[in-house]
């Protein structure tokens, strides 16, 4: 698209000119469409810079620590970016940016800071972090310093997006710190205790010795003493920042970028540019029982749209198949009926990735039909726990980090025997749990309505797939379906694909607790 | 606990309220005329003897007794008035001091025994310790108060004026502890003995409620210079009070009473642990720290705020701080009306607002008075309206009759008891900033600022929604605006700021006042580490002696002091 | 490009480092806030500090309080600057204590509203609103 103004400017942008760069960042901040294009165009840029972020609860002096070190990096030759995130108001969208305030004069030419609302339910890091992050890049800074909100959970966040996190952590938080939200210490790269010269700083210090292990580097943390008043610290801070930065310096991330968190849906005219808002372009997306059929296809159309996949299911080798075809995906082998493998499957999601935005539960077990009478005690159990405990937990797990992000989207896998009775293919197990599904799905959906995450389902008829595998060439099923089904027809590869991409996206942003039956009419009658 | 009421007197006190009771309901129905006063505390439509039992007996007392919530002395107006100070400042030296000798020969600018006295405003670059040649304060120069930046340009204000017995007040920000070694530097110019010069530094570095801004010293190093002044002035200087804790500042700001009284006992308390920590016997320096506090806002509150607030000072001085001498404990206090209630619609109008809140600063028994000029939301005040001040306060002083009785409203059932009720809420916020760290950390936080911009917000709406009259502004609104003489300051300020410190430089012996910059910053290094406490203010006078300029002594001041971010 | 409307206008609300009255700019910043603003708060050293960071931050409005001097010559300073970094399309809004004879000499400096105390906050929101969708109209031409 050359001669496009967009590319103007950041070729404006690559030859160092900064208001090009405040006015690309303002627009991707106010338009999502243009953030995923330059989050698209700017992944391959070879400039990279050191990416730190600093958080910590308000009033931890994290500012202040900010502002010593930017005045630290200029003397030490950096071209240096700061982003300066507050949070938005979630009634009138406005925010007050005040941590500029706390850096003093910033006219430097090879300083740029840009304060931005955390703008809508993402957490503490704003929508647009990321980009203003590939923006800095694109103008030459080799340093990037991130401070986030610090008010909470969204906090951890920021991983996804740097290289190393800083926890900033004042003096007298001894006792808080225990309490504090574990997500923040376990992710944190690094300690800060600032106002070493007041009291209670070696408390909060002890205290953040028994933090244990964490960080990228699964470790034990280093625990910094800053001081403002007498400048004490910050040169410790920045060569221990530095040094720790050289080993990081190949980003975290095996297969894929570190991905932007989701814009939130842009009000929009009806226009040709509809299908935008079905774009997943920069979303994580876990997949269970992805190995094939329909998960597979799932994933591969989750993909397709943008999204970043974690597909699951118990067959490693097919997973990696299945990955192989895929640019960004990350293989987590697990068993959804197994605990340990649901968290595995979901901490492979947040450290690859930082966030998760969609969840498919479509892992689903039956039998041979089975008369309810003679039905044996292990299968009704085992069919449970895949089909209505598997799915309940795992999104319990990614609904943990989808309230913290305030976003996100599941989508359960039922199916029209979870609408109505599955005569004369008699399997109550099935029926019972994927009736289960439809009635958990609303139920989730009422109670995390107002933070942020939906919940629906798709309940799909006869599809071609392993489970149905039998039934594709036999006749006396084909004429079964012909019997019940108004379409009389199976459906075809390809036809939940408008479904998904629905629930998934923005698109449903109106729309939780619904089951969509895709069943050629099986059920209208 | 003594009992204010014995039992006969309680049933008979009990049965009037339940007849008050019956009436009302009979009269009113459901109404129950509660109402809310500025600091949200409920206010019953009339108080009576019971409402005293809030209040310990031994909290009341006479006038002159501790806990002071009377007065701090026996009898008050009737021996010694209120001193007035009426805020003046604008131009040079030169063109101050033609002002000073206006307000003089109209009656004013008298002091207490005789002496002469003066509220000296300073304009913004001087308040903060900026000198006039520094790039972009040009716009401000002799604007809004006087433009000082050197020892010279203090005699050239006080030229003939006997400095021992003229009581010089001095309001300032950032720049006061240059400003004060100015002015003492002048003195020991003009042959004074300093531990006879008499006067009042504001000393606002302390205040991070919203009057240093960004240029103030670190929290930490402002509560250290605090520490050095005061242990200076009790040596050198003894009648200079070393600091005036402004809860007027705090509710100018935008504080609601509860929260500026709070507020300025915690400074209290941090500035006497900073004095204390350093080895300081607060009892040589408390005695010379004074309140400035705001009046105008609610009549009753203001009485009853003033009261608590003394009434808190001499508890906690004693309990917490450890001070044993009687002046230690007693909250001297100079009101100022409200500046943000000075409306721009219908100045005329703040004439009317200016009285009545002196007044209730009068009934508070308040020991100096600084009446606003009511075109002051204009700009700086006309000679006309600075006289109008004064004269009010002199109808207030001498014709009215109010000054005949000390602490007229003691005793009122509701006075008594909002004062005991503002007492405690103020405790509690106390307890909150203790548990928070302390004042200072709730100010590197920015809890403080956070409280006080919320508070402030939350006036301006119920402004907005009416809930709160401002006549003129949201009631009795007219359409045209009477036209009123405005003062304008002289466009020549600048430039002849300019050329005097231009010329000053020129002729000061430069290696003298380098010699005495280099003391300066060895000092601050000794006193930052905790040690030699006062030699930071000792080499100021020196510095300013030596030719030094305010900003040039600011910057090294910075430098140790670090700046507030 | 497309330069949609201002969703969320971006508004830098600044005053002297010298000047300590805050109590008006912090409201007004809490009311662009509650009407939907983004609001960059910071004290300016000098003139050409406003433009930087008005620059830097993208901001669509500029809103420059007075509490104590300075009113007309570091508000010219500041439109004079803007107009040399090739940004005078940037609107200037000055407030605080405005005295009588500074209204004409702001007024002929080009700024684009003067707030002198008593005004309705809403009216003051109102205003900055749609000079930041004026001034984002006009860049987007």
């Amino acid at each position: 698209m050359a001669g496009d103004p967009l590319t103007a400017q950041l070729d404006a942008i690559r030859a160092g000119d900064r208001r090009a760069l405040a006015t690309v960042i303002s627009a991707a901040e106010n338009d999502p469409r243009v953030a995923a294009r330059l989050d698209r165009e700017l992944a391959d840029t070879p400039r990279r810079a050191r990416r730190v972020g600093l958080t910590g609860t308000p009033g931890s002096g994290k500012s202040t620590l900010l502002a010593e070190l930017v005045k630290l990096l200029l003397e030490r030759g950096h071209m240096t970016g700061g982003l300066l995130v507050d949070p938005s108001s979630p009634l009138s969208g406005g925010a007050v940016l005040g941590d500029r305030a706390r850096l003093g004069r910033t006219s430097d030419p090879r300083l740029y800071v840009r304060s931005l609302g955390s703008r809508g339910g993402h957490g503490a890091v704003a929508a647009a972090t990321r980009t203003a992050i590939r923006l800095l890049e694109l103008w030459g800074a080799d340093l990037v310093l991130v401070e986030t909100v610090g008010a909470g959970q969204g906090d951890v966040d920021i991983r996804g997006l740097v290289d190393l996190t800083v926890l900033v952590v004042p003096p007298g938080l001894g006792d808080e710190l225990q309490a504090m939200k574990a997500g923040i210490m376990e992710v944190a790269d690094l300690f800060v205790v600032t106002k070493a010269d007041r009291p209670g700083a070696a408390a909060a210090a002890a205290a953040l010795k028994d933090a244990g292990i964490g960080g990228r580097a699964r470790g034990h943390r280093e625990i910094i003493e800053t001081s403002a008043l007498t400048g004490g610290g910050i040169v410790t801070l920045a060569d221990h920042l530095m040094q720790q930065l050289e080993v990081t310096a190949v980003p975290a991330v095996v297969h894929s970028e570190t991905v932007t968190p989701p814009p939130p849906p842009a009000p929009s005219a009806a226009s040709g540019r509809l299908h935008e808002t079905f774009d997943l372009t920069g979303r994580v997306a876990i997949i269970t029982g992805a190995t094939a059929g329909l998960g597979r296809r799932f994933a591969e159309v989750l993909h397709a749209a943008g999204a970043s996949v974690v597909i699951t299911g118990r067959r490693a080798e097919r997973l990696q198949e299945v990955a192989a075809q895929l640019e960004r995906a990350v293989v987590a082998p697990a068993d959804v009926s197994d605990a340990e493998g649901r968290q595995a499957v979901v901490r492979a999601a947040i450290d690859t990735y930082g966030r998760i935005d969609v969840l498919v539960n479509n892992a689903g077990v039956s039998g041979p039909p089975v008369p309810s009478e003679e039905m044996p005690a292990q299968r009704w159990d085992d069919t449970f726990a895949v089909n209505i405990t598997g799915l309940f937990e795992m999104a319990r797990l990614a609904g943990a980090q989808m309230l913290a992000q305030r976003s996100g989207s599941i989508v359960n896998i039922t199916s029209v025997f979870g609408l109505v009775a599955n005569s004369p293919v008699n399997d109550s197990a099935y029926a019972a749990s994927k009736g289960a599904v439809v009635n958990l799905t609303r139920a989730l959906a009422v109670e995390w309505a107002m933070r942020g995450v939906r919940v629906n389902a798709i309940a799909p008829g006869w599809f071609p797939s392993e489970m149905t595998s039998d039934m594709v060439e036999d006749e006396s099923s084909q004429t079964y379906i012909r019997r019940c089904c108004p379409m009389q027809r199976m459906g075809h590869q390809g036809e939940l694909d408008g479904a998904l991409l629905f629930l998934a996206s923005d698109a449903s942003s109106y729309c939780t607790g619904q089951t969509l039956a895709i069943d050629g009419g099986w059920t209208a009658r | 606990m003594k009992s204010w009421l014995s039992e006969s007197a309680a049933r008979v006190v009990d049965g009037a309220a339940s007849r008050w009771l019956e009436s009302r309901a009979k009269r009113y129905g459901e109404r129950t005329f509660e109402a809310t006063n500025r600091s949200g505390i409920a206010l019953q439509p009339v108080y009576g003897p019971r409402d005293l039992e809030q209040t310990p007996v031994e909290d009341v007392g006479m006038p002159g007794q501790f806990p002071y919530t009377r007065n701090l002395y026996p009898v008050h107006y009737q021996y010694q008035p209120w001193m007035d100070l009426q805020i003046i400042g604008y131009g040079v030296a030169t063109q101050l001091r033609e002002r000073m000798d206006l307000l003089q020969a109209e009656g004013g600018a008298r002091g207490y025994f005789g002496g002469e006295a003066y509220n000296i405003i300073f304009d913004m670059p001087t308040s903060m310790g900026i000198d006039p040649d520094f790039p972009a304060v040009q716009g401000a120069i002799g604007d809004c108060g006087v433009s000082i930046c050197t020892a010279a340009d203090f005699e050239t204000l006080f030229a003939g004026k006997n400095l021992e017995s003229t009581h010089v007040s001095m309001v300032c920000n950032a720049g006061s502890p240059g400003i004060l070694a100015l002015y003492l530097a002048a003195a020991r110019n003009r042959g004074a003995d300093t531990t006879k010069v008499g006067g009042n530094i504001t000393n606002y570095i302390w205040d991070f409620f919203g009057h240093c801004g960004g240029i103030n010293f670190s929290p930490r190093g402002s509560y250290r210079l605090c520490a050095d002044i005061a242990a200076y002035c009790a040596r050198e200087a003894p009648r200079m009070n070393a600091i005036t804790i402004s809860e007027h500042n705090i509710c100018e700001a935008g504080a609601n009473n509860v929260q500026a009284v709070a507020f300025s006992i915690a400074t209290v308390i941090a500035l006497g642990e900073e004095c204390a920590s350093l080895g300081i016997d607060p009892d040589a320096v408390i005695p010379r720290w004074g309140f400035h506090v705001r009046y105008g806002e609610d009549f009753f509150e203001d009485v009853a705020k003033t009261r608590a607030l003394r009434r808190l000072y001499a508890k906690l001085n004693r309990d917490r701080l450890g001070c044993r001498k009687d002046a230690s404990l007693q909250a001297r206090i100079h009101a100022q009306t409200a500046g943000s209630l000075l409306t721009v619609q219908q100045p005329l109008n703040n004439l009317v607002r200016n009285a009545y809140g002196a007044l209730s600063a009068v009934l508070a028994g308040v020991n100096g008075m600084t009446i606003n000029a009511y075109d002051e939301a204009l700009g700086i005040p006309t000679e006309e309206a600075v006289t109008l001040s004064l004269r009010t306060s002199q109808i207030l002083a001498e014709e009215t009759g109010v000054t005949k009785v000390t602490d007229p409203l003691g005793g009122s059932f509701y006075v008594e008891r909002l004062t005991t009720e503002i007492e405690q809420a103020a405790l509690a916020l106390i307890a909150e900033i203790d548990a928070r760290g302390g004042l200072i950390e709730c100010i590197e936080s920015g809890w403080i600022t956070d409280q006080v911009a919320a508070s402030a917000y939350r006036w301006r709406r119920e402004v907005e929604e009416g809930d709160r009259v401002l006549v003129g502004v949201n009631r009795y609104v007219v359409d045209e605006e009477p036209d009123i003489k405005v003062f304008r300051p002289d466009p020549q300020a600048a430039a002849i700021a300019l050329e005097n410190l231009e010329r000053h430089r020129a002729q000061r012996d430069q290696a003298a006042t380098d010699a005495a910059l280099v003391r300066l910053r060895e000092a601050g290094l000794t006193v930052r580490d905790g040690r030699q406490i006062g030699s930071v203010t000792e080499s100021l006078v020196g510095a300013a002696q030596a030719g030094a300029t305010l900003g040039e002594m600011q910057s090294v001041l910075h430098d140790v002091f670090g700046r507030n971010k | 490009m497309s330069a949609p409307e201002p969703l969320v206008p971006r508004v830098l609300l600044t005053k002297s480092f010298i000047d300590s009255h805050d109590r008006a700019i912090k409201t007004i910043a809490l009311a662009l806030r509650d009407g939907g603003c983004e609001v960059i708060l910071v004290d300016y050293e000098t003139p050409s500090d406003v433009v930087d960071v008005a620059i830097d931050e993208d901001v669509d409005v500029i809103g420059v309080s007075f509490m104590s001097g300075g009113q007309v010559a570091v508000t010219q300073a500041i439109v004079t600057a803007l107009g040399e970094a090739g940004r005078g399309d940037l609107p200037v809004v000055v407030g605080g204590t405005i005295r009588p004879f500074d209204v004409d000499d702001l007024e002929s400096s080009g700024v684009r509203a003067i707030f002198r105390g008593g005004e309705k906050l809403e009216r003051v929101v109102e205003t900055f609103r749609d000079l930041a969708a004026e001034s984002r109209r006009r860049r987007a031409e």
